[in-house]
């Protein structure tokens, strides 16, 4: 980020802390201090591991907290209404408050990364309990690529009706669409 | 990126990407859910393109000696009226609702591959528009919406000159416009059988899974057996009309047969393709309105299957008329009136459903009840087509054209307006108004009787399909100008379900998760679901899980082996 984009989110950033009340009272920023996955150590404004997903309490779920013990067995049938979220001591993954359809205290070009609620992952058949993990880990990620090779297909076809450097035009967006799916990161 | 604490809580603050702008995230969805709503959006904009060429073919055969349309533009206009509706209304409706729901109401989080679910989405919409743009070149094709040969040939670059054909490019259009919507209906198919087969909830067995998953799963398979064949034919076709080979050519000892043999080995198997869906939806609706268990779940699954075997095996009944040798007749007469009988089984189970059910006739049961009445008319006058001497007299009358529009008309649409009505719940978390569906209900069903059922008459009278128009002496003016009531009628109707639609967007009621106290997995999630659809995975023991969860005491799973 280039200097000048980092003293305009700190002056986001200062201005909010300012106006308590641009912060909706049930924001994801809660009222008490959380801990993120920033290193105890480290000083906050390092970089945050993005990627370790995040255990939290979604409040419009009314999650009951839970220690659940890995071997403990689970109940078959869960009320799915009233789900219970697991602490899986293994990952101590870090407590957090989220509400999910909070409007994000953001500007229009910037925001808070958004926090990706937990879930638990599918069960193979014979296992009985998934792992709690983030919907960001589990779920696809958005892409360009199927957009554009669906348009690079039909300027192919529009050349068979209008002319050959159309053709060759659409070919070569075929062509490049679909290095460009291959090639992205998933 | 950058981090900033403020009052000891961290907070990550980023530019916000493209992609998580309100447009972006349409544009760039692998959400199944998002993907299926864009497939029906994009169906009813369609639906009212083919709606309104319909509209303009009615009003040109209202009155003998029509005016409103030069021929040329009627043969556009009826050709561009059949693709609309069955590759652009008719199939990728049915494609999102099985987006929407399959996922669902197997108990899993997304489709089998949601990238191909997101390409197949995109080349639908860019192949729907590329065969629509054909209009503004005034080239749009016109050899009806199964482009026989040698109408479709082109003409005096390659064929003698008494051949009538279509130098233009109106051919071209259809032909690389059907190629983009295969390779789109390609992607959705490999999607759903892998989805179906692969991503089912624990517990739930294939003899478990909901009716509308095994119909879209018969449905997929029978796409990706069937569209070979006219990727085939639209190729072969190209190639005579681009590179001067001769396939389909008479005069060079082509045959303009095999054209018909393969289109129709791909079309016979299409209309199942758009009917099967609908018999999915129907199951489900009917339950749930008679408060019970479906009637003969095993047989309405696997008549589902054979009657996806058997469509394979009666594409011929569309050529009686071209001189097939009588052994070919007789296979094909008695494979299409054996069709019948798994579609029957399909009939009775329904109605037993119902027997001795609570029934509440809300709109969602209205048009699966007329959608069961109204596709018997289209299914009986099926098997008269299937009667060859009775297929000679009728072939390519008005007859005809009454009998496709019984079963898609009052079938696939009215299994669409069943599963749109019982869905849009789950899609928006609200309710369509039940006043203004049951006059949409009554408008259409009365609509589609005046409409199509004069045509029945008009057939034995002689009237041939796809003229622009007729002199006033034949006796045939008062039943089109019935017809064109109702078909204006039909539009009234479907005027009042758009009202329906944005009134209910605006205003309407909420309808909270689980508003028709329903029996399959959708409905346990919230309305809309959230984008992970289920918090944790449900394990399923029965066919109804969602019922055994609200009501443990008399869970299915309990008294039901299955």
């Amino acid at each position: 980020m280039s200097q000048k984009q980092q003293d305009r989110v700190e002056q986001q950033l200062s201005s909010l802390e300012d106006d308590a009340s641009a912060i909706p009272p049930s924001s994801s920023i809660p009222d008490t201090p959380q801990s993120e996955t920033v290193q105890e150590d480290t000083p906050q404004s390092e970089t945050v591991q993005e990627d370790t997903p995040q255990s939290e309490t979604v409040q419009e779920d009314t999650l009951q907290p839970e220690t659940v013990q890995e071997d403990t067995p689970q109940p078959e049938t869960v009320q799915e209404d009233t789900p219970q979220p697991e602490t899986v001591q293994e990952d101590t993954p870090q407590p957090e408050t989220v509400q999910e359809d909070t409007p994000q205290p953001e500007t229009a070009q910037e925001t808070e990364k958004p926090q990706s609620p937990l879930v638990v992952s599918g069960k193979k058949r014979g296992r009985k309990k998934g792992r709690l993990v983030s919907v960001e880990e589990i779920m696809p990620k958005p892409s360009y690529w199927p957009l554009a090779l669906a348009v690079s297909f039909v300027v192919l076809s529009m050349g068979i009706v209008i002319s050959w450097i159309v053709i060759v035009i659409g070919a070569v967006l075929v062509i490049a669409s679909i290095m460009g799916w291959s090639l992205e990161r998933r | 990126m950058a981090t900033q604490t403020i009052g000891g809580t961290t907070t990550v603050v980023r530019r916000r990407s493209f992609s998580e702008s309100y447009v972006g995230e349409w544009i760039t969805t692998t959400d199944h859910k998002k993907l299926g709503l864009m497939y029906i959006f994009t169906g009813f904009f369609f639906f009212l393109v083919g709606g309104m060429e319909a509209l303009l073919i009615r009003t040109q055969l209202a009155q003998p000696n029509g005016k409103v349309l030069d021929p040329q533009t009627y043969n556009q206009i009826f050709t561009m009226h059949g693709v609309t509706m069955i590759f652009l209304f008719v199939m990728p409706t049915l494609a999102g609702f099985g987006n929407y729901l399959v996922p669902l109401m197997l108990g899993a989080r997304d489709m089998a591959f949601p990238r191909m679910n997101s390409f197949g989405f995109w080349l639908l919409l860019f192949g729907g528009i590329f065969l629509q743009s054909s209009f503004l070149l005034g080239q749009a094709p016109d050899s009806g919406w199964f482009n026989y040969v040698p109408l479709s040939t082109a003409g005096s670059s390659f064929s003698p000159a008494h051949v009538i054909a279509t130098p233009g490019m109106n051919t071209d259009f259809w032909v690389l416009g059907t190629t983009l919507l295969g390779i789109s209906s390609i992607a959705g198919s490999l999607n759903f059988v892998v989805t179906i087969l692969k991503l089912r909830a624990p517990g739930m067995s294939v003899n478990r899974m909901p009716l509308f998953s095994w119909m879209i799963l018969v449905m997929s398979f029978l796409l990706l057996f069937a569209l070979p064949s006219l990727t085939v034919a639209s190729f072969l076709l190209l190639l005579d009309r681009h590179v001067g080979t001769h396939f389909f050519d008479y005069t060079a000892h082509g045959d303009p047969l095999l054209w018909q043999h393969l289109f129709w080995s791909f079309g016979h198997p299409e209309v199942y393709i758009l009917i099967l869906p609908a018999f999915g939806i129907v199951s489900e609706v009917i339950p749930v309105f008679s408060r019970k268990p479906i009637f003969g779940y095993t047989f309405i699954a696997w008549s589902g299957v054979a009657i996806g075997f058997l469509s394979f095996t009666v594409w011929a009944h569309h050529m009686f008329a071209v001189g097939l040798p009588s052994i070919a007749q007789a296979f094909f007469a008695t494979s299409t009136t054996l069709i019948a009988i798994p579609t029957a089984v399909k009939v009775f189970n329904w109605i037993a459903t119902m027997v001795g059910g609570k029934i509440d006739f809300k709109t969602p049961m209205l048009f699966a009840t007329g959608f069961v009445a109204m596709f018997l008319i289209g299914g009986l006058n099926g098997v008269a087509l299937a009667v060859v001497p009775f297929d000679y007299q009728v072939t390519d009358s008005y007859f005809v054209v009454a009998h496709i529009h019984y079963v898609l008309f009052s079938g696939s649409a009215f299994g669409i307006f069943a599963g749109l009505y019982y869905w849009f719940p789950k899609f928006t978390g609200k309710i369509l108004d039940e006043r203004l569906g049951k006059i949409h209900f009554w408008l259409s069903f009365i609509g589609l009787n005046l409409t199509f059922f004069p045509m029945h008459l008009l057939g034995i009278l002689g009237m041939p399909r796809r003229v622009y128009t007729f002199p006033g002496n034949l006796g045939w003016n008062e039943l089109n100008l019935i017809a064109s009531l109702g078909a204006f009628l039909i539009g009234v109707s479907v005027m009042v379900l758009f009202y329906n639609f944005i009134a209910t967007l605006k205003h309407g009621k909420k309808a909270g998760d689980d508003p028709w106290d329903a029996f399959t997995l959708e409905w346990d999630t919230s309305s809309p679901p959230k984008k992970y659809n289920f918090l944790e995975i449900p394990i399923v023991r029965s066919r109804r899980p969602f019922y055994d969860k609200k009501y443990p005491e008399t869970a299915d799973w309990k008294h039901v082996t299955h």
